[in-house]
């Protein structure tokens, strides 16, 4: 299921709390547009990034939702969500964007494992 | 292979999103604000990862944990052993 | 983000403040005669080949609120204008150099922030 040298980025960050979110995009498309494979994996709050629903925020603070479907465009269409932390704030799958993929919890340790290069955000 | 390195306190959000990404062969150091699972030796990190995780001795001596770790017979790690550790793993997650 | 500090202007009588890379600081102020000011600058006659690809980028921004890196921009130029022209070679040719950044300096949109 992964490609060799693809670089995993972890977001665990919601998008109004800290720039964590927006530097784990930022690095996902910078390694991207350099046409490196990169895979994302969404745990706890970073979840929240995945809402299809979400406004636009405060003034001046760019928009996270448009940036999510923008990561097609940089071939970055593997987008793993963490599947008991989901269920764990009451959301389910049909509330996220289109095309993410559940991974349950014990599968998580494996899908590290196999990813040459990580950068957890 | 992960070096796992923990920043935050073990009953932290962060240090449970750790605990589900730990392998079977990885490792994990505590460091910072984590050396306060010191204080605790039932945390199940203790059990799940046995004789691969360590306390960073630097951090628990600023915190005056040192003694407590010690007492409880907790491994800890010194600067050198830490870098050491770095080589031996292929890859290191820090988790903050 | 634009860049905010004005480093010199686009055009004599100073109506388009342009920022240290040349790119527009109001973007509100682009328009076709602006982006030919532009060209003309960079010696650049603009087609209607010119013109399409423009218009790709400009859309990409809209949607996505980013200008798109090269990659992004090959992506989109082949779901709008097909296969032929959606290669690197074909914008490169267009627009000689760096076309991602030509192109956002030309559409009036800030300067792709994931490109080198």
């Amino acid at each position: 299921m992964a490609t060799p040298d693809a670089l995993l980025v972890i977001i665990r960050h919601a998008t109004h709390s800290s720039n964590w979110l927006r530097e784990g995009l930022d690095a996902a498309l910078v390694a991207a547009a350099f046409g490196q494979p990169v895979h994302l994996l969404f745990m706890g709050q970073g979840i929240m990034a995945l809402l299809k629903e979400q406004g636009s925020g405060a003034p001046g603070q760019k928009a996270t939702l448009p940036t999510i479907d923008m990561l097609e465009m940089y071939d970055i269409d593997k987008l793993w969500v963490a599947e008991e932390a989901l269920q764990g704030m009451h959301l389910s799958a049909d509330s996220l964007v289109e095309g993410i993929t559940l991974i349950a919890d014990q599968e998580i340790p494996g899908l590290l494992q196999q990813h040459t290069q990580i950068l957890n955000f | 292979m992960i070096l796992h390195i923990l920043t935050k306190a073990p009953d932290s959000i962060v240090a449970t999103q750790m605990q589900q990404a730990i392998g079977g062969q990885d490792a994990v150091l505590l460091i910072e604000e984590a050396v306060t699972a010191a204080l605790d030796p039932s945390w199940q990190a203790w059990q799940q990862c046995q004789s691969r995780i360590f306390l960073l001795s630097e951090d628990l001596i600023s915190r005056g944990l040192a003694s407590i770790a010690t007492d409880n017979e907790l491994p800890t790690l010194e600067m050198d052993g830490f870098v050491a550790l770095t080589e031996q793993y292929e890859k290191t997650v820090t988790w903050y | 983000m634009s860049e905010t500090k004005i480093y010199r202007y686009l055009d004599s009588q100073n109506m388009y403040p342009l920022d240290p890379e040349g790119y527009l600081v109001n973007q509100s102020q682009w328009d076709e005669s602006v982006a030919r000011l532009m060209a003309e600058e960079e010696g650049l006659m603009l087609t209607a080949e010119h013109w399409e690809v423009i218009k790709v980028v400009r859309a990409f921004y809209q949607r996505y609120e980013m200008a798109p890196a090269m990659r992004p921009l090959v992506k989109a130029t082949k779901n709008a204008l097909g296969e032929e022209k959606g290669r690197s070679i074909y914008l490169m040719q267009l627009f000689p150099g760096s076309p991602a950044k030509r192109i956002a300096r030309l559409a009036g949109l800030p300067k792709p922030t994931n490109c080198l």
